[in-house]
């Protein structure tokens, strides 16, 4: 199952943690519930530290998400956080930091 | 009875006093007979011996009793008359071995033992030699001893047994099995009796008998140990066993496999362009009526024979096991335009008429029939360009800028003017070529084109599967949108950046296959929209699992592998003449008329120009012979060959640079009879051997 929780450290500043296999299942979640959210912020930061599992449509979603979010407003800044390390391997594997930008990765 | 008495002394007169004695008689009363002078020399004296003997009308009353020892005496003095006194005698006078031989300081060997004599002037030694022990009163001696009195010598022998060695060793294809024998011996030893010696020597003789234990039984346990059970030499073993002498023996033999043949294709018909060329006549021009002999088959014809594979047949070790032969294959035939491949897939049959076509690449040949398309006219303009699957005769010029492209050959009976013709095949120009460009031997240009983006995309795709192989390593990667969308959006993330190039590739081979339609294999067709649906879709297809990437990926290999085929070094190329244009060949390049100006040869065989050489760059993989080559002001004239090549000319004018290798010469001069090699230290070389013969083309 998955989840997310969004903290506010101030105003138009979140981080919003993951939890949970981010995969196929968490598509209609994304686009209607998570995205929309997001939009109404300036920095974002995605923190991946309880994620463990993904599949290639959740990475896909991911990309998808950050997507979304700079065609809104460039301006906006996103990060991810605290990605645990097999996700890692997978994200290098598929060059996801060359795809979203390095600096998305902190 | 006369009493008579033998006496013996310095002289007669002392030997009859004294025998007058001994019979107490007077002078008068004997009668002497003189037996023996004294006599005197060097080395002994004799004694004189006389015989008194008493006359008869004396007393008779001697008694026996004296004349007994009378007798006695006499023998006696007889005997000591004889014999040498020894003190004075120095040399020997007996034949007896041992009396007549000093032995005095010496040391010899007798019946086995040691016997000595040493003397207070001289001692004699003895030094042990092998195979004996020495033992001087019981306490073992080595080196050399000195042979004192009062001192007791034993001699020892030693016999020796050596052991016999053997084994036995099977090859690694369980082919042979070989006993190696090396027999033991049994050593003898004695000392044998020797002369008396100062320093003597002492060895001992050996005797040698062969001693050969190795037993059949020994054999029988070793090779069943081995698990041996076929292929017994039994005479072998027999000899080794026997043998007095170090020896190897095969004593099992095993059989092995023979060879057999893969299958193969015999042609029935000439397939192959003959080597005639045309002749020159007289007045310069060239008859080619008599060309390169074009082999045509008529419909139904056999064209050639395919013969099946023998198999090998196995052989036996000496375990008994199948020594398998290696594997033969059969010749994979692959029939179009017009070739059936009959009667249980060994005859190839025309099924139309024209000229045969075999290629074979190992064990795979394919087979077709040309097509020949024969144009009556210029191809110029009127006429646009000209493409055809098969070979082309144009009974007249090619101009206008058009373009000639076959998959046979091309035969242009007058000139070719600003046009490119285009040949898989070989090209002959009974005229010239002026501004334009000929090029035979490379596949059509779409192909090239095609198999240069299949290359690519192989690498890609063989590295794409990789990834995708190497992620599903990681456990943290679920499959679980594996079901509904297959492998599509994993291909899709990797497509994204890390195989980026893929998608480029896939729509520039669509974009090739269009330009070429009508011109290419319905396969080529098949291929692009495999790809597309792979590679450019949006919605999951039959291509986006494991399986089928890899199928898709040796689809890919086998185009690469099919459109290799091509034997290009048989084309040729012939024309007259060429100015201002570039000739492309696979194989040979013959220009039979005036020669070449300012154009641009590449020829993957030899370059033959019958007349001169001006300006442009010829470059003749397999060696260049020109009559004549030279510089016209301001343009230059280079010919180049591999370092291994040749380069004769028969005049070189001034201003023309060959090239061997990478090694340029310049001529600043005309030189004739040229004949250029590199040399052994690589440096261009000039024989003198030249041989015109190379020029008649």
């Amino acid at each position: 199952m998955f989840k997310y929780e969004m903290m506010m450290a101030e105003e138009k500043k979140v981080t919003i943690f993951f939890e949970g296999d981010l995969d196929i299942e968490v598509t209609e979640m994304m686009e209607q519930e998570i995205i929309p959210a997001l939009l109404a912020f300036e920095k974002i930061t995605i923190d991946l530290s309880h994620v463990s599992f993904v599949d290639s449509t959740g990475i896909g979603l991911l990309i998808n998400l950050i997507d979304i979010i700079k065609n809104h407003d460039n301006a906006i800044s996103v990060t991810i956080s605290n990605v645990q390390a097999q996700v890692k391997a997978i994200f290098d594997i598929i060059q996801l930091p060359q795809i979203v930008g390095e600096k998305v990765f902190i | 009875m006369a009493q008579s008495i033998v006496s013996k002394g310095k002289n007669v007169i002392d030997a009859v006093n004294i025998g007058l004695g001994i019979l107490g008689a007077e002078k008068d009363d004997v009668s002497i007979e003189i037996i023996q002078q004294e006599s005197k020399n060097f080395f002994r004296s004799k004694p004189a011996v006389v015989k008194l003997t008493k006359n008869e009308n004396e007393k008779e009353t001697s008694p026996p009793l004296e004349e007994v020892i009378a007798e006695e005496l006499t023998s006696r003095i007889l005997e000591q008359s004889i014999e040498p006194e020894k003190n004075i005698t120095k040399e020997k006078e007996q034949p007896n071995f041992l009396a007549s031989m000093q032995t005095e300081g010496k040391v010899w060997v007798e019946g086995g033992q040691l016997v000595s004599k040493p003397s207070p002037m001289e001692y004699p030694t003895i030094t042990v030699g092998k195979g004996i022990n020495l033992y001087r009163n019981g306490e073992r001696i080595e080196g050399s001893v000195v042979v004192t009195k009062d001192v007791k010598f034993e001699i020892h022998t030693e016999d020796e047994i050596i052991e016999t060695i053997w084994n036995m060793e099977m090859d690694s294809q369980k082919l042979t099995v070989t006993l190696h024998v090396e027999p033991g011996k049994k050593i003898s030893r004695y000392v044998k009796d020797t002369k008396p010696e100062s320093h003597l020597f002492l060895e001992a003789h050996e005797e040698v008998e062969w001693q050969n234990t190795l037993t059949y039984e020994d054999v029988l346990l070793k090779l069943e140990s081995l698990k041996v059970i076929h292929g017994f030499h039994h005479t072998e073993i027999m000899k080794a066993i026997e043998t007095k002498e170090v020896g190897s023996f095969i004593i099992a033999k095993g059989k092995e496999s023979t060879e057999g043949q893969n299958g193969y294709i015999e042609l029935k018909s000439d397939v192959d362009l003959k080597e005639e060329g045309p002749k020159i006549l007289e007045n310069g021009n060239v008859d080619y009526r008599e060309l390169k002999y074009i082999p045509t088959v008529s419909k139904g014809q056999v064209i050639a024979v395919i013969h099946p594979p023998t198999p090998g047949l196995p052989g036996v070790t000496v375990t008994n096991e199948l020594l398998p032969a290696k594997q033969t294959y059969p010749l994979i035939v692959r029939t179009e335009k017009g070739v059936l491949l009959m009667e249980n897939d060994t005859k190839i049959v025309a099924m139309k008429p024209g000229r045969p076509m075999i290629e074979q690449s190992s064990q795979l040949v394919k087979v077709s029939i040309m097509d020949k398309m024969i144009h009556h006219e210029d191809v110029d303009i009127s006429t646009g360009n000209l493409r055809f699957n098969g070979d082309v005769d144009i009974l007249g010029n090619v101009t206008s800028e058009m373009k000639v492209e076959a998959t046979g050959m091309v035969t242009v009976t007058k000139n070719v003017d600003m046009a490119t013709i285009n040949a898989k095949d070989s090209i002959i120009i009974h005229r010239n070529i002026i501004g334009s460009s000929i090029s035979s031997g490379k596949d059509n240009l779409f192909i090239s084109e095609l198999l240069l983006l299949v290359d690519e995309l192989e690498q890609d795709v063989t590295k794409l599967i990789q990834s995708i192989d190497q992620l599903s390593k990681v456990p943290a990667l679920k499959l679980s949108d594996y079901e509904s969308k297959g492998l599509l959006p994993l291909i899709k993330l990797l497509l994204e950046k890390r195989f980026q190039n893929i998608p480029s590739i896939v729509k520039q081979f669509k974009e090739v296959i269009t330009k070429g339609k009508g011109w290419l294999d319905k396969e080529w067709e098949e291929l692009a929209v495999h790809l597309r649906d792979c590679f450019l879709s949006t919605m999951p297809s039959k291509w986006h699992t494991f399986e089928q990437l890899q199928a898709l990926l040796s689809i890919m290999q086998q185009f690469q592998s099919n459109y290799r085929l091509v034997n290009n070094e048989k084309n040729f190329i012939e024309l007259l003449y060429a100015l201002n244009s570039s000739i492309y060949c696979s194989g040979d390049v013959t220009i039979f008329g005036q020669g070449c100006f300012n154009t641009k040869i590449q020829s993957g065989g030899n370059v033959k120009i019958n007349g001169v050489l001006r300006g442009g760059v010829v470059y003749a993989r397999l060696g260049a012979f020109i009559k004549e080559a030279g510089a016209v002001a301001g343009v230059s004239t280079r010919i180049i060959v591999p370092a291994d090549q040749k380069i004769m000319i028969d005049l070189a004018r001034e201003g023309t640079i060959i090239q061997i290798g990478k090694f340029s010469h310049a001529f600043d001069q005309d030189i004739h009879h040229i004949e250029a090699t590199l040399d052994e230290n690589g440096r261009i070389s000039f024989s003198s051997d030249f041989e015109e013969r190379y020029l008649h083309v």
